[in-house]
């Protein structure tokens, strides 16, 4: 069911990125032909104004603000999905089909998780599109291997530094994701004026975040010659060659572990409110 | 056919005189089948199972019975109909003079009024 | 035989007021029960009890033997007061939406009726009027071989020719394992097709019992009753 569920919300939802995706890479295209005609040498001065500076300084903006709009699109659409398929009218057809409202959850998790992702790929897409030159892949692939190699050569610790970070992309989008329909669903809970409670408790929440990352981060410098006085906690050699590297890890270790705990929280309560307080209008 | 149901009688009843009426009438005549259940209680807009009550109630009576297989028909005794048209033209009678004694006019005077009409029609034909 | 409806001591409370005081009520199958009360009297609520978009305070609420759930919203087809058809797709869309997910849903009796209410199943919801929304969430509803049809109000805003078509939709769709709760304020259009009538008011029953005992007893219909226990 699960599966059904996030057919159709890619079919109500991809009717609206797969054309802002496309509509970005041709920003992009059409940037980087503005630009390659700036390197075109001239001396009338009214061509150059007209046909070469200003246009590559147009789309130059252009693209800049189709990129911002991409990321408010894919946050507008996360929370319109949520807020008007399963808490306006149409939950009275979503929350009688068979299906338990975790699946529900999860269908809504797991969409808007695949757009954010899509969001930044299509993102580097364009960069690609913008900046790649010819021999621009074959040089790419050169770096990658390069560095793979350096880093398997040098420093086998920077494939787990890779790794957390990975995690963390991925926890850091869940735990936005969870934190931005928990303030919808609680928001919810009023009788009128939702969209406006839900910011309201979202505003709160982030207080609450912000709160609690100052407290750690003030109890982190209480520690003794911070950041490298970690490793004398974890009875790590002090002199290692690593060191830096593992405080690293250790710090991206610490945010891992609070994405999870607050995505978690978040969830909990995301999928108590929609089994026992679901308020319909 | 016109279904009409009034509001302040049970509406099972109110069927059950009607299915009467289209029986003596002729609009379901002797040995023929019936619509389902379903079909009469669509066409007067009824519940399906008031309806299956009524015409529970008009095979007690005599004037359908039901073949297992093959649904309800009216009965093909003649005689039975004919018995029920004349107990509702005597009702129809009895409710006639009650009305004419009501307005002061004696059973004799009612009769003579209703050979006068009768009279009447005849001429103007 | 089980009841399809079965509550005992069913208590739902809102924060502003007591929306359901302690019902008890059985509905066995085979039924079509009005759930009659004038606005604001719990008939939404319990509906929607019933279908677990709510959940009871206290007491017990069974459907066809199980609590609300994923077990009973296979078995049960909901029309609830308002439309809630998305506004991007189709009919032929929301069709395949419906069959996609309830086991009980019939395509071909979808088609059916919407082709004797003139609607081109090509058309989208966002450019249908509210009246044609309604006959299609209706059709959509009616289209499940259901156990259990809760319909809340759905003679509310229709014209008379719809109102019939309803009636007789429901009507023609009788089945002896099945039931329909029809919840309406108005009664005269609904009475005839009704076995019994569950009066609810301030969130408690008043009466219970089948149109016919009603009529042969007070010697008046049931909208006439409705009016003298309901008279403000």
């Amino acid at each position: 069911m699960l599966r059904k569920l996030m057919k159709y919300e890619f079919q109500a939802t991809a009717r609206y990125f797969l054309p802002m995706y496309l509509l970005l890479l041709v920003l992009a295209l059409v940037t980087r032909l503005t630009f390659s005609l700036a390197f075109m040498q001239t001396d009338n001065t009214f061509v150059k104004s007209f046909l070469v500076d200003i246009p590559s300084v147009v789309m130059g903006f252009a693209y800049g603000a189709g990129l911002l709009a991409v990321y408010v699109i894919t946050l507008l659409i996360i929370v319109q999905r949520f807020y008007k398929n399963l808490l306006g009218d149409e939950g009275y057809l979503m929350f009688t089909l068979p299906v338990t409202p975790v699946q529900h959850l999860w269908s809504k998790i797991l969409t808007a998780f695949v757009w954010y992702m899509g969001g930044i790929l299509i993102t580097l897409l364009s960069f690609v599109v913008l900046f790649a030159e010819s021999t621009f892949f074959v040089d790419l692939a050169d770096f990658f291997s390069a560095l793979g190699e350096a880093m398997w050569k040098e420093a086998p610790h920077s494939w787990v530094l890779l790794l957390l970070l990975l995690i963390f992309l991925v926890t850091s989008l869940l735990h936005a994701i969870l934190e931005i329909y928990g303030a919808i669903v609680l928001g919810c809970q009023a009788k009128k004026y939702r969209i406006l409670a839900g910011i309201g408790v979202y505003l709160l929440f982030s207080v609450v975040e912000q709160f609690i990352t100052s407290m750690a981060f003030t109890a982190l410098f209480l520690i003794p010659d911070f950041p490298m006085g970690l490793l004398w906690i974890f009875g790590y050699p002090y002199e290692n060659a690593q060191a830096m590297m593992v405080v690293v890890e250790l710090i991206l270790g610490g945010m891992i572990l609070y994405n999870i705990l607050l995505g978690g929280g978040y969830y909990i309560l995301n999928r108590q409110m929609l089994k026992k307080r679901l308020n319909l209008e | 056919m016109a279904w009409n149901l009034q509001s302040d009688r049970p509406i099972y009843a109110q069927l059950v005189d009607q299915i009467q009426r289209m029986i003596v009438t002729g609009i379901f005549p002797a040995g023929s089948r019936l619509p389902s259940v379903r079909e009469l209680a669509a066409e007067a807009a009824v519940n399906p199972n008031t309806m299956q009550r009524a015409l529970v109630k008009l095979e007690e009576d005599g004037l359908l019975y039901t073949q297992r297989t093959s649904g309800r028909y009216v009965t093909e005794e003649t005689e039975r109909i004919m018995e029920v048209k004349r107990a509702l033209a005597e009702e129809l009678i009895r409710q006639f003079v009650e009305n004419m004694n009501r307005l002061g006019y004696t059973r004799e005077q009612s009769v003579e009024l209703l050979k006068k009409e009768e009279e009447k029609n005849a001429k103007s034909d | 035989m089980q009841n399809l409806i079965e509550c005992h001591d069913l208590v739902k409370s809102f924060p502003s007021c007591r929306a359901l005081g302690g019902i008890n009520l059985q509905i066995p199958s085979g039924r079509i029960v009005g759930l009659l009360g004038p606005n604001g009297s719990g008939k939404s609520t319990f509906i929607k009890l019933c279908n677990g978009l709510l959940s009871p305070d206290s007491g017990q609420l069974l459907i066809c033997g199980n609590t609300p759930g994923v077990e009973t919203k296979k078995v049960v087809s909901y029309l609830p007061e308002r439309t809630y058809l998305n506004d991007w797709m189709n009919v032929n869309q929301m069709i395949r939406f419906f069959a996609d997910f309830y086991e009980d849903f019939e395509s071909a009796r979808a088609y059916d009726m919407l082709s004797r209410l003139n609607i081109n199943p090509a058309q989208r919801m966002k450019t249908m009027s509210k009246g044609t929304k309604e006959k299609v969430q209706l059709i959509l509803v009616m289209s499940r071989r259901a156990r259990l049809y809760l319909l809340d109000e759905p003679i509310g805003g229709v014209d008379p020719a719809a109102r019939d078509f309803i009636l007789n939709t429901i009507i023609s769709n009788y089945n002896p394992e099945g039931s329909v709760v029809i919840s309406t304020h108005l009664i005269s259009d609904v009475e005839k097709i009704l076995d019994d009538v569950v009066f609810i008011n301030g969130g408690n029953i008043v009466l219970c019992d089948s149109v016919d005992n009603i009529r042969a007893q007070q010697d008046k219909s049931v909208d006439m009753l409705f009016r003298e226990v309901f008279r403000c």
